[in-house]
């Protein structure tokens, strides 16, 4: 039996999606005896994942130069790219920033916060810039399939990986497909 | 009779009906969104789409014809449904995450139904601001889809045509009074509007987070609030109202107003931790107090049976107030008062009470261009050469004004003060206790579920006083005992409406909420 590698990144989300992961449970195993591993993802806490990686799964949207540079990353070396939960499907609760302009939400967030003190707008060269607005991923890459969610329900998680480690083509329907 | 054919079966009837009736009756399911069974179809969204013959056509207003050959599920259709709803979530905010009404939502619903998994465009480019000036009503144009069936309720049902729609294609915008804050238009807050809205445009502040339908029990009963008495349903969460809707199938016909939409719901959660009693139960904790003197006062907040037991009870019952035993001749239903040409009104607020009735009124004036002449607002001179039927609609007619009703051959229709008035003058009788000069009484009951004015002159007379009352903010200071009774969500009972009809409520909780 041929593995099917897997890896995650978390971009713009609260790592909910990664948790209904997780709530998988049993399943799992059960991903893993059909032949599942995992590569880079915070689950095995590694960055990168090699060259060839079978499936991508992409958690949250694209907020900074970083991020955007991370999912083109997970472009180039995942050969099906799965865009978990609202904020990568759709956007999502990031996208509410969509209204101002980003000089406003840093002023509005370091300066003249009710809370802050003599504070200032940090700026230093490896701080990640954000984006004017923020995107859904597929308006940055290519996205195979998409389980919307908030977050997603771990059946409909399993039900597409299921059917992507068997080589058909996923398609959530009924209560698999949620929007919140 | 026309002969046709749907998805290559053919049918044939002889009815005037459009597509989707036609397909609702035979069982086949088209999805809608600014279709609304009980307003007219506009056919605004375009997702009931079918094909019939090549040519595609809108299903809720297309009316059947002979030899039409009608496809409704082809792949090709499926998938224009898919695009056009998906053109509408593009276009505006519909996030359902921060949606108060998620999973509870027709709009939702097709994009369940059409299997949309995302959106190919971009969205959230327009911004509109949300209004919260109302005090009900939640109002956010970033989730409206322009379906427009709460400009269509709020004038072909409500007849307040307070709201419209302003400006052009992806930028209109459904407004109030042309422009004005919901909270400072001339909305009367009877919320048909939140009713009918598929997505959540419009939103009850009071219902959202309590439950959602499905979460709720539903019980067709009647609004105990105002005397019209108009058909509700109330959705129940455990011991909560969630809410409360008109009902489209009761004689009222989906009529309804604040009062009891929002005000019954607001006046329950405000009681509902109280210890309230039925009046059986009641009147036997204060058996032993009752002597010859006692003397019971009533209003008409009380249901047919309750008033029946006081009268056995007590020696002497009294009304609180006088009623105008005209009410007794009130014979003319609801649906009659589509046939007046002219509406003479005194002594009511179209807008603030009665609201159903005023709903009719104002419609009429807007559909049928009748006449609407108010006796308080303006000094009429009355002009007795009138169009077609006229009716008399008073609640307080002072006759200082030019009008000899005996001499115009008009119909009355006399408004009862509180809900249950013409039960009380059938059971009680019209003895009103302000009339009763030299009245010595040791013990002294009232029973009113919502006491706004007593007359404190026999209140002083009488040694003990007992307040028996459902809304403990009324006028309770001068009693010594004040007791609570169920509400009308918590007992059996009838009453008699304006129109002089019978109406039996069931209790919609099971057990008295303590």
């Amino acid at each position: 039996m041929k593995k099917k590698t897997v890896a995650t990144i978390w971009c713009e989300g609260c790592s909910g999606c990664h948790m209904s992961f997780l709530d998988m449970d049993e399943k799992l195993l059960d991903l893993i005896k059909k032949g599942m591993t995992f590569s880079a993802s915070p689950l095995t806490d590694l960055k990168i994942p090699p060259h060839g990686t079978d499936i991508g799964i992409i958690e949250g949207s694209v907020a900074t130069d970083t991020q955007e540079e991370e999912v083109k990353m997970m472009r180039e070396r995942c050969k099906i790219i799965v865009a978990i939960g609202n904020c990568a499907v759709f956007g999502g609760i990031p996208t509410m920033r969509n209204k101002y302009k980003v000089s406003e939400i840093l002023s509005r967030a370091y300066e003249n916060a009710e809370t802050n003190y003599n504070s200032h707008i940090p700026s230093a060269e490896d701080i990640s810039k954000l984006l004017e607005k923020v995107k859904p991923v597929d308006k940055v890459i290519k996205v195979d399939y998409y389980i919307p969610g908030c977050p997603p329900k771990p059946e409909a998680i399993y039900e597409t990986l299921l059917k992507i480690i068997e080589g058909e083509k996923p398609e959530l329907k009924g209560k698999l497909l949620s929007y919140d | 009779m026309k002969v046709f054919k749907i998805n290559s079966v053919e049918y044939s009837t002889e009815e005037d009906i459009t597509i989707l009736d036609f397909l609702k009756k035979i069982g086949i399911y088209i999805p809608v969104l600014c279709y609304h069974p009980y307003l007219k179809p506009v056919g605004k969204c375009r997702i009931c789409v079918i094909k019939d013959r090549g040519r595609y056509r809108n299903s809720c207003t297309t009316k059947i014809e002979h030899g039409m050959d009608i496809q409704t599920h082809t792949p090709e259709l499926i998938e224009m449904r898919k695009w056009m709803i998906q053109f509408l979530f593009g276009e505006r905010n519909h996030y359902c995450m921060y949606c108060p009404i998620t999973n509870d939502c027709e709009f939702q619903n097709l994009g369940y139904y059409t299997g949309l998994d995302h959106f190919h465009f971009s969205t959230y480019e327009n911004i509109f601001d949300t209004d919260n000036s109302h005090p009900y009503i939640l109002f956010d144009n970033n989730r409206c889809v322009l379906c427009t069936r709460c400009i269509r309720v709020c004038s072909e049902i409500a007849g307040h045509s307070v709201l419209s729609e302003k400006g052009k294609g992806i930028h209109s915008i459904i407004v109030a009074d042309n422009g004005v804050p919901l909270g400072e238009s001339s909305c009367t807050s009877c919320g048909l509007c939140v009713q009918v809205c598929p997505t959540g445009t419009f939103v009850d502040k009071i219902s959202m987070y309590q439950g959602r339908s499905w979460e709720t029990n539903k019980f067709n009963s009647f609004c105990f609030s105002c005397p019209v008495g108009c058909g509700i349903e109330v959705y129940t969460r455990g011991s909560n109202i969630v809410k409360i809707y008109s009902d489209w199938n009761s004689f009222t016909k989906g009529l309804i107003c604040y009062k009891g939409r929002y005000q019954a719901v607001i006046n329950y959660r405000k009681n509902r931790r109280r210890e309230l009693n039925s009046i059986d139960d009641v009147i036997e904790k204060v058996r032993n107090l009752i002597d010859e003197n006692s003397v019971a006062v009533v209003d008409g907040t009380l249901f047919n049976e309750e008033l029946e037991k006081i009268k056995t009870t007590f020696p002497k019952t009294f009304t609180l107030y006088e009623v105008n035993p005209k009410i007794l001749q009130n014979n003319i239903k609801i649906d009659q008062l589509e046939n007046y040409q002219t509406f003479i009104i005194s002594g009511w607020d179209l807008d603030k009470e009665y609201g159903s009735l005023g709903s009719i009124i104002k419609r009429s004036k807007l559909h049928r261009n009748c006449r609407v002449i108010h006796l308080d607002k303006e000094e009429i001179q009355f002009n007795p050469q009138l169009t077609g039927k006229a009716i008399f609609i008073y609640k307080n007619f002072c006759p200082k004004q030019n009008l000899n009703i005996n001499e115009l051959e008009i119909d009355e229709l006399v408004l009862p003060i509180n809900t249950n008035d013409i039960g009380l003058l059938k059971i009680i009788g019209n003895q009103s206790i302000s009339s009763e000069s030299n009245l010595n009484t040791s013990n002294l009951f009232v029973f009113s579920r919502d006491l706004k004015v007593i007359n404190d002159r026999f209140i002083e007379k009488s040694q003990r006083k007992f307040l028996f009352t459902y809304n403990l903010n009324g006028n309770t200071e001068m009693f010594d005992h004040v007791f609570g009774i169920v509400s009308e969500f918590e007992t059996n009972g009838s009453f008699y409406n304006l129109f002089n009809e019978l109406i039996y409520l069931e209790r919609v909780f099971e057990k008295e909420v303590v």
